[in-house]
Parts: structure tokens; sequence; C-alpha cells
């Protein structure tokens, strides 16, 4: 069983995990939000000193709690691609002198490919091809796995990204940070038919479109005044979202009969989304894979699983010279 | 300059006529609260310099380079309290740089004497005062 120590820092997360075959011993994650909170904003020089301070305590919280240390390990993986500049540097500069340090072969993973190849933590025999989809502060990708390796992007947003829609909804709602988990909080509680906002690109089978939302919310709390529903809007704004989500979905799913379908990235964490995707894998009698929420946010555990699998591919070098890509895609 | 603008359509087409006069080493300020329409003139801007693809919120991953001519950068610090640290300043001689949320900038560069777009809402519609730029 491959043992890997897997490195992210590709954007506001310092993480560090270890895993074995497609076991998740240890994923230890240093959240910034607390520091974003205080300060309204993140200061990106304090955030990578932020990534600089917590990678060695975060590296030796997983291999502590995993129980494993260094020389045990067959190889050590990194995020090298892509993300902010210096996010990604921090970790890609421990891994790697770590690897040489320990003579271990250095394994550079696409987030993405991370984000997607999650669904390996999960006990199930995996079925391909399946269809994927990736709904993040930062990405809205519908992605078919014909097989692990092998990605077509099949459609995305046009603009924001669903996460980024729930985030600024909930400024506009006036609700807190994170305003993903604000907006499902609060839409328990409401009647999502209550406000008509708006499904953008309804006519695209996979494409999407969220920025409209912002100005459809920033009417409504206009026009509604103090006598607005809070709950009735986040609740109406949820559904927005996630009907165009599940749509494109369900679009897929016609188009390319696949024998799964799965769940991944930081808006999976969203209950009501998480129920549409189940539902639509019982409606079609094939498994959904939704990994558990710890492995959906950005975290290290994602990275090391698909590293494992690249090992068990045979696809890898010993070259430990590791570039960092801020603008690479996986799809091209 | 100030100019109402009615829906979307009319927004595009004045982010057109902006590009026209649009430059390399250009910084172009961006001001107006979320929903108000900055990522559109942006794409009015980028679709009159030809460029034909979606335009992507740049919130997350705070800079999003087009290979046009000239060159644009969308950079976008809803996220951040201060550009210092981003490495922006690469690209301020060889772009156009087009900057959402640009309070972060202050404390590179002097942004009284930059170029200036503000919007606001009125109504539906929403009225856009531009500053140092000239159609």
């Amino acid at each position: 069983m491959s043992l890997v120590l897997a490195i992210e820092s590709s954007c506001d997360e310092t993480s560090a995990a270890v895993v074995s075959g497609r076991q998740v011993l240890s994923n230890i994650v240093a959240t910034q939000i607390e520091m974003h909170q205080k300060w309204g904003g993140v200061v990106p020089e304090a955030a990578a000193r932020a990534h600089v301070e917590a990678i060695l305590p975060v590296i030796q919280e997983a291999l502590s709690t995993a129980q494993v240390n260094l020389d045990q390990l067959d190889a050590i993986a990194v995020t090298n691609r892509p993300g902010l500049v210096g996010a990604l540097s921090v970790g890609v500069t421990a891994a790697q002198a770590l690897a040489f340090a320990h003579n271990k072969p250095l394994i550079g993973v696409d987030h993405l490919e991370g984000h997607l190849l999650a669904i390996l933590s999960l006990p199930d025999e995996l079925r391909f091809p399946c269809i994927s989809l990736l709904v993040s502060g930062g990405h809205s990708e519908l992605v078919l796995i014909r097989e692990i390796g092998s990605y077509e992007l099949l459609g995305q947003t046009r603009d924001d990204a669903a996460g980024e829609a729930y985030d600024k909804g909930a400024r506009l709602l006036g609700l807190g940070y994170p305003g993903g988990k604000q907006i499902s909080e609060q839409a328990v509680a409401g009647n999502p038919r209550r406000y008509d906002l708006p499904r953008g690109l309804a006519k695209e089978r996979y494409d999407m479109s969220f920025s409209g939302l912002k100005t459809a919310v920033l009417r409504l709390v206009e026009a509604e005044g103090p006598k607005i529903s809070v709950p009735d809007a986040a609740a109406s704004l949820q559904a927005a979202i996630n009907d165009a989500l599940i749509k494109r979905l369900r679009n897929a799913v016609e188009d390319h009969d696949p024998a799964s379908i799965a769940l991944c990235g930081g808006v999976a964490a969203n209950p009501d989304l998480r129920a549409r995707v189940q539902k639509l894998a019982e409606q079609n009698g094939f498994p959904a894979y939704i990994p558990h929420f710890a492995l959906c946010t950005d975290n290290a555990a994602m990275i090391g699983l698909a590293a494992v699998a690249r090992l068990h591919g045979g696809t890898t070098s010993a070259d430990r010279n590791l570039q960092v890509h801020p603008n690479s895609s996986l799809f091209s | 300059m100030e100019f109402f603008i009615q829906d979307e359509q009319a927004m595009l087409e004045l982010g057109n006529r902006i590009s026209k006069s649009l430059h390399r080493g250009d910084l172009v300020l961006l001001e107006g609260h979320l929903g108000a329409g900055k990522t559109t003139l942006v794409r009015g801007i980028l679709h009159g310099l030809g460029w034909k693809e979606p335009v992507r919120s740049p919130t997350y991953n705070l800079f999003a380079p087009y290979d046009t001519d000239p060159p644009v950068l969308h950079a976008d610090f809803y996220r951040i309290s201060d550009a210092q640290g981003t490495g922006i300043e690469d690209y301020f001689d060889s772009h156009v740089c087009l900057v959402e949320w640009p309070d972060a900038l202050r404390s590179l560069v002097d942004l009284t004497l930059s170029s200036k777009v503000e919007i606001t809402t009125e109504g539906t519609g929403r009225r856009v005062r531009l500053s140092n730029i000239l159609l």
C-alpha cells in the first residue's frame, strides 16, 4: 500500500495529510477564515506568511496523527497548480526540501484533480464513467471522468462561481461569512418559492451563469426594504443556485449515460444540494459519490489520494525540481 | 463625463466605447457595490478589444490576464484589504489594468490620479461617471 505525505497551500488553507492507499490516516487543515473575518479581507503578504508559519506544524501534526515517520513514506505529494503563486510556492518549497532531505519521489498534483479524486476516500468500488460536479468559491465545473487520469470539461460557469454566488448573496442579505453556511442555515426555515430569482443561461445544456443573481438579490433587498424575509430570500437564492447546478448535472447524465455521479468542492457541504444529487442518482439507479465534508473543502488528503492513483498508474518521475504553475488548467 | 445606462446591453456598449481609448500602462479603477455591473463593463471592454470567450469573475484568483491588443489584466480585490504582495505591479506597464474593489491599491499607487469609473444604481438603471477617461 503506498504511503504518501501530501501538502496543499494553493489558496487560503494550509494543509498536510498522510494517506495509505485509499485510506486517509490524517488530514490537518490550518484555516485562515478567522483571520479574514477579523480583517475583512485577506492581506496577501500576511496570507503567504500565515502559510509559512503554519506549514511545518501542520506537517508535523499530520505525521504524528498518522503515526508515520518521514522515512516510511513512498512519496511526497504537493499541489503545484493552479492557485495563487505565493501560496503555492510555500507548499512546493516545503515538499521539495523534505523530498531532497529524505530521498523520496516528489509528485506534483493539480488542485482540481485533487477535488475530483476525493471520491477515492469512499469505500465503494468506483464505477466509471462518472459525471462530477465540482463547485466551490472559485469553481463551477461539470466534468466527465472517463477513468482516473482522463477528464473532459463538459461545462462551467461563464462568470461567477456557485460558491461565490452564495458568498456574495449572503453579503447582500446582510449575513456573515462564510456565506454558504449562513444561507443554508437560514434556508431551512424559508420558502424557496417566495421570491423569484433568475436561473441564468437556462437554455445552455452545460454552461452556467450566476452573476445575474447579485443584481437580482440587490434589487430584491431594495424593493422589500426592512420587510424582507431573510429565511425566504436565503431559501429562494439556494433554490436558484441549486436548480441551475442540478439541471446541468441531469443534462450530462442524459447525454453521457454514466455509471455514477459525484459532487465535490466546498459547496458540496450544502445539505439541499447533497440531497438532490443523491436523489438524482437513485432515480437513475447508479451511485452518487459525495466525499466527507472535510475532503470537499480545500485539503491535502485529496492531493494524497490523487498522488497514490498516479503512483499506481506508474506515471511519476523522480524529478524533484517541481515548478509552480499558477494559471495551468487540468483540461487543456 | 456621466452616462445613464438603461440595461446590460447599454453597459456592454459603453465598455466597447471605453475600450477604444485604452492603452498599455493605463490603470482604470472600477467602483461600485456588489451587483452594480463592474464585471459587465469589463466584459464590454474586452469584447471591444476582440475577446470572444467568457469573462469569468476573478474574485477568487484575484487576477485574470487577457492576451488582447492591448493586453488587459482584470483584477478584483473584493477578498483583499491590501494589494501589496499580490504582484499586480508586474502588469502595470505591460497591460491595461482594470481593477475592481481598488481600495486595496492605496498602498501601491496614488489613486487620486488614476482613471476611474464609478457606477451607482438609479432605479433599475445605472449612473456611470468617468474621470480621467477621454472617449
